[in-house]
C-alpha cells in the first residue's frame, strides 16, 4: 500500500488532517452532484456551452484539491475529463451521446473513488485501521475509462459497448466490488445480490495459488485490501455488535472462499439478517452527510430572531428586576417573547428541510440509465422539486423512489411494438411529482404503461395464501398487495427487477418514515404511486397517558378511538387473554402496567381508559390510567443504550422538564406477545 | 504482559472521586462533563436494574445508571449528597448516580497499583488500578468499560 512513488511526498495524513479530508469529500460530491446534473440537462442537438463550462469548473476544482492531497487517482481521471470537456466547450469536438455517456461514466468513476475514500476516512477517524492512513486509493481500476476518453479524445470510433451499465459492471468484477457497487446503485436488491453471491465460485486469490500465479504473501495483501475495502465494514460492524468475535471474523476471512458475509451464515455464526442489518448499518453511516446547506435567507431570519430574543429578554428581566409597575406591559413582553420562540423553533425546524431538487435529479439519471439498459425510450417529467422536506427524510426516500422508477419503467412501460399497437406515443412518460397538502408531502410516481393485472395479483396473492380464496376485495385493495412480501408479478424477472420484488421493503422505508404509500392502477393505462409523508420527522403529535405515575406518549396518528369500556365489554379467554368488545368489535386487551411492571391504582378497564390503536397487522387496545391530555412533542432517540426495548420509539420532554416516553404500538403488541 | 498493558493505561493526572457504599471510587477527570443532583428520572420498562431511566440534561435525553446496582451492592434511599455525574462514553453522555462526590485528586503513576486478582467471581475488568493517595484506597474505574454500549446491550436480551 505504499502508492506511487510519486505520490508519497504529496501525502497527507487522515488523521492528522482529518478536517480537510472531510471538506474535500463533501466538496466533490457536491461537485459530482452538480456535474452530474449538468451533464444530464445537456441537450445535444442544442448545446448550452455555460453548462459545459460549468462542469469543467466542477472537475478543475475536483482536480486540483485531488493533487492537493496527493490523490492520484481521483486527480488523473479528472484530469483527463476536463481535457475532453476543455476541447467540446471549445468546438474542438462535438458533443455527443458518447460524450454525454462517457462523461456520466466518469463520474460515476469518480464517485466510487471518493466513496471508498470516504470509507477509509471514516474507519480512520474511529480508529479501526491504523494502516488505513495511507490516502492512496486502490479499490478501483481508472484505466478503461481513461482509455475511453483518450480513444475519444483521439477522434476515433467509440469501440466500447454503449451500454453504461455493462461498462461498468466490466471493470469493477476484477476487484470484487461488483455485489457492492450494484446494490449501491440501487441496480439489484441485496437478495439479489445474495442469491448471486451463493452461486458465485472462489475467491480470485485462491484460485491463483492453486494455480501458482502468485504467492501467499501477495494473497495476504489482497486479504489486507480487502479488509480496507468496502466489505470490511459489515464483518466489524457485526464484531462490534457482538455477533462474532474477532476469532471468527478473521477465520472467516482465512476461509474466504466466498463471500465474508455468505461463509457467516453458513457456519450459523450469524444470520442473514444480520448480514443484511449491518449492510444496512454500514450504508446509513456511510451516506448520512454530516453537513447541510443552508439558505442564507434562512440564516439571516435566524439571527434577527435571535437578537428580538435577546432584547425581549431585557425588557423582561427589567421588569422583574424593578417590580412589575406595569402590569400590562410585562404581559406584551411575554408573549412577545412567546412569539418570538415559537418563530425561532419554527426557522429552525425550516434550516433541517431540503428541497428534493438533488434527488429528483438523481431520478433522471436513473431513468436514462434503465431505460437504456432496456431498450425503450422513456421521458421523465418532474414537477415540484423545490418542495422541501426534513434532511432526514429525504436521505430515507431515495431509496423507495429509485426501487418504484426502476419498476415503472422496466415493467410499467411496455416496449415500443406494444405501445405502438395499443395506440399510444412511442415514447414511454413517467411524471415524478412533489407537493404539499394538508401538512403531508405527497410525492407522486406515475407512468403511462400497462398498468397493474388485477386478476394475476390476486392468483399469485391466494397462491401465496395471502388473500383467502373468496374474499370479497376492492380493486384498490388488490393493487396494494403487490406491497406483500415476496409478490412478485413480473412475467419474467430481469436483471433490473420483477415488480412486486421488494416492494415490501419499499413499504417498510416509508412506513419507517412515519408515511403510507399506496398504488392505483388502470388496465392498460398506466400506474401511479402516491407516497404521503409528514413534513418533519422530528414533530409528532402524541396524547399524554399515564399508568401509575409514570407518563407515555402515544402518537395521535396510531389512536383510533379511546373509551372506559363497562364492565361487561370485558371478557377473559382462558382466564388469560382479554379482549374488549367495542360495538361488536373484539380488540385484545394489553395492559400496559402489566407489560411494564408498573404499579397503580387503576385495574379495572371501567375504571380506567382503554385506547384502541391501529397497528399494521390490526387494531387491538392499551389500558392506560388516564388521558392527560394532547401536545405536540420533539421526538429525542434514546440512544444505544436502550435500543433494544420493545414497545418504545423515542423520548420526548414533557411540560414538566421530564422525560416521557414514545410508545410505539406495533412494539407493545410484539411485547405483548412475547411476554 | 496483561498486568504491564494495565499499568500503560492509568495515565498520571487529576481523577474525580466519590463515594459508593463506603468505598472510594475515581474516574478521570477529563471523561467527567458535570455534576449534577438527581433530577426527575423516567425509568424505562424491560431494562435492568441498574438502568435507572432517562433524564432530560438541557434538551438532551440522557441515560442513567445506578453504579450501587450496578456493582451489586444494596440499593439505598437517595439523599441530599445523592448526585449524577455526567460522564461521555463514546461522544455519548451518559449519567452514572453515586452515594456522594468527594474530590479532584491528583494520582502519580507511582502511585497506582495494578489491580489484585480476587479469585474467581469477582470481576476486576473495569478497574483500571488502585490509587494510594492521601492514606486511601481509590479503585480507579475505567468508566467506559463499564458503560460501553457493548456490555450495556444486555438490554437487548433481556428485553
Amino acid at each position: 500500500m505504499n502508492g506511487n512513488p510519486e505520490t508519497n511526498e504529496f501525502t497527507l495524513d487522515i488523521k492528522d488532517d482529518s478536517e480537510i479530508f472531510l471538506e474535500f469529500l463533501s466538496e466533490v460530491q457536491d461537485h459530482l452532484e452538480e456535474s452530474e446534473s449538468n451533464i444530464l440537462s445537456i441537450d445535444n442537438e442544442n448545446l448550452d456551452y455555460e453548462l459545459i463550462n460549468a462542469i469543467f469548473r466542477s472537475i478543475h476544482s475536483i482536480k486540483g484539491s485531488a493533487g492537493f492531497l496527493g490523490l492520484t487517482d481521483i486527480q488523473r481521471l479528472s484530469h483527463e475529463l476536463e481535457t475532453l470537456l476543455d476541447k467540446a466547450r471549445k468546438g474542438e469536438i462535438p458533443f455527443t451521446k458518447k460524450i454525454t455517456t462517457l462523461c456520466l461514466d466518469s463520474i460515476d468513476i469518480l464517485r466510487t473513488l471518493r466513496d471508498t475514500l470516504s470509507v477509509k476516512v471514516d474507519m480512520t477517524l474511529r480508529g479501526k485501521d491504523d494502516a488505513a492512513s495511507s490516502t492512496h486509493e486502490q479499490s478501483v481500476d481508472i484505466q478503461p475509462i481513461i482509455n475511453r476518453i483518450l480513444t475519444m479524445l483521439n477522434g476515433e470510433t467509440d469501440t466500447q459497448p454503449q451500454s453504461a451499465q455493462y461498462k461498468r459492471e466490466d471493470h469493477i468484477t476484477e476487484n470484487e466490488h461488483i455485489g457492492e457497487f450494484l446494490v449501491r446503485n440501487s441496480i439489484i436488491t441485496q437478495e439479489q445480490l445474495d442469491t448471486a453471491l451463493k452461486e458465485k465460485g472462489r475467491k480470485l486469490g485462491e484460485i491463483l495459488i492453486e494455480n501458482g500465479t502468485v504467492s501467499q504473501d501477495f494473497i495476504d495483501k489482497a486479504i489486507e485490501e480487502q479488509k480496507r475495502s468496502l466489505w470490511k465494514p459489515v464483518g466489524e460492524i457485526l464484531v462490534k455488535n457482538g455477533t462474532l468475535t474477532e476469532q471468527q471474523l478473521q477465520e472467516a476471512i482465512k476461509e474466504q472462499k466466498r463471500k465474508v458475509g455468505e461463509i457467516l451464515v453458513d457456519n450459523g455464526v450469524t444470520t442473514q439478517e444480520n448480514i443484511e442489518d449491518a449492510l444496512k448499518t454500514r450504508q446509513a453511516r456511510k451516506e448520512q452527510s454530516r453537513t447541510v446547506k443552508v439558505d442564507t435567507d434562512k440564516l439571516d431570519n435566524l439571527f434577527d430572531l435571535v437578537g428580538e430574543l435577546v432584547i425581549a429578554n431585557t425588557l423582561i428581566s427589567g421588569d422583574l428586576k424593578y417590580g412589575c409597575n406595569n402590569e400590562n406591559g410585562s404581559n406584551k413582553n411575554l408573549s412577545h417573547l412567546s412569539k418570538i420562540t415559537k418563530d425561532i423553533q419554527d426557522q429552525v425546524m425550516s434550516m433541517r428541510m431540503v428541497s428534493l431538487k438533488q434527488t429528483f435529479q438523481k431520478m433522471s439519471r436513473l431513468v436514462r440509465d434503465v431505460s437504456m439498459h432496456a431498450n425503450k425510450e422513456v421521458e421523465l417529467i418532474i414537477s415540484g422539486e423545490d418542495t422541501e422536506l426534513d434532511k432526514n427524510v429525504i436521505e430515507v426516500i431515495a431509496d423507495p423512489l429509485v426501487h418504484i422508477l426502476r419498476n415503472s419503467v422496466d415493467h410499467g412501460i411496455e416496449s415500443e411494438e406494444k405501445r405502438i399497437a395499443s395506440g399510444k406515443r412511442k415514447k414511454g412518460a413517467v411524471k415524478l411529482s412533489a407537493y404539499h397538502k394538508g401538512g403531508n408531502i405527497i410525492i407522486q410516481i406515475e407512468d403511462d404503461g400497462t398498468g397493474l393485472q388485477k386478476e394475476k395479483i390476486l392468483n399469485k396473492a391466494i397462491d401465496k395464501g395471502l388473500v383467502k380464496e373468496h374474499s370479497v376485495m376492492s380493486d384498490n385493495q388488490i393493487y396494494n398487495l403487490i406491497f406483500s412480501p415476496g409478490l412478485s408479478t413480473a412475467e419474467k424477472i430481469t436483471n433490473i427487477s420483477g415488480r412486486g420484488v421488494g416492494m415490501d421493503v419499499v413499504k417498510k422505508n416509508i412506513e419507517k418514515l412515519r408515511g403510507k404509500i399506496d398504488v392505483t392502477s388502470e388496465e392498460g393505462k398506466g400506474s401511479t404511486f402516491t407516497i404521503k409523508l409528514p413534513l418533519t420527522l422530528a414533530i409528532i403529535d402524541g396524547i399524554v397517558v399515564n399508568v401509575g405515575s409514570t407518563k407515555y406518549i402515544i402518537p395521535t396518528i396510531s389512536i383510533s378511538e379511546s373509551l372506559r369500556p363497562r364492565k361487561e365489554e370485558i371478557s377473559t379467554i382462558k382466564n388469560q387473554g382479554e379482549v374488549v368488545n367495542m360495538r361488536g368489535n373484539l380488540f385484545p386487551l394489553v395492559r400496559l402496567h402489566k407489560l411494564y411492571n408498573i404499579d397503580t391504582k387503576k385495574t379495572n378497564p371501567w375504571e380506567a381508559i382503554v385506547v384502541i390503536v391501529e397497528t399494521e397487522e390490526g387494531k387491538f387496545s392499551i389500558l392506560v390510567d388516564e388521558l392527560l391530555g394532547q401536545q405536540q412533542v420533539v421526538i429525542k432517540s434514546l440512544g444505544d443504550t436502550f435500543k433494544g426495548v420493545k414497545g418504545i420509539s423515542g423520548g420526548a420532554i414533557l411540560g414538566d422538564g421530564k422525560v416521557g416516553l414514545i410508545l410505539d404500538v406495533s412494539g407493545i403488541k410484539e411485547a405483548a406477545l412475547a411476554a | 504482559m496483561e498486568a504491564a498493558v494495565q499499568k500503560n493505561i492509568v495515565d498520571e493526572g487529576k481523577f474525580l472521586t466519590f463515594i459508593l457504599s463506603k468505598e472510594e471510587y475515581g474516574i478521570e477527570i477529563l471523561k467527567v462533563r458535570e455534576i449534577i443532583g438527581v433530577i426527575g428520572i423516567t425509568p424505562v420498562p424491560q431494562t435492568p436494574d441498574y438502568l435507572r431511566g432517562v433524564i432530560n440534561l438541557r434538551g438532551k435525553v440522557i441515560p442513567i445508571i445506578d453504579l450501587r446496582l450496578k456493582f451489586s451492592m444494596p440499593e439505598v434511599e437517595h439523599t441530599q449528597e445523592t448526585c449524577i455525574i455526567v460522564v461521555e462514553v463514546n461522544n455519548a453522555p451518559i449519567g452514572v448516580v453515586v452515594d456522594n462526590v468527594s474530590e479532584v485528586l491528583d494520582i502519580k503513576n507511582g502511585e497506582v497499583e495494578d489491580t489484585p486478582q480476587f479469585g474467581h467471581g469477582i470481576d476486576t475488568s473495569f478497574i483500571m488500578g488502585l490509587g494510594k493517595a492521601k492514606n486511601k484506597i481509590i479503585i480507579l474505574l475505567d468508566i467506559n468499560e463499564i458503560l460501553s454500549t457493548d456490555e450495556l446491550e444486555m438490554v437487548e436480551q433481556l428485553a
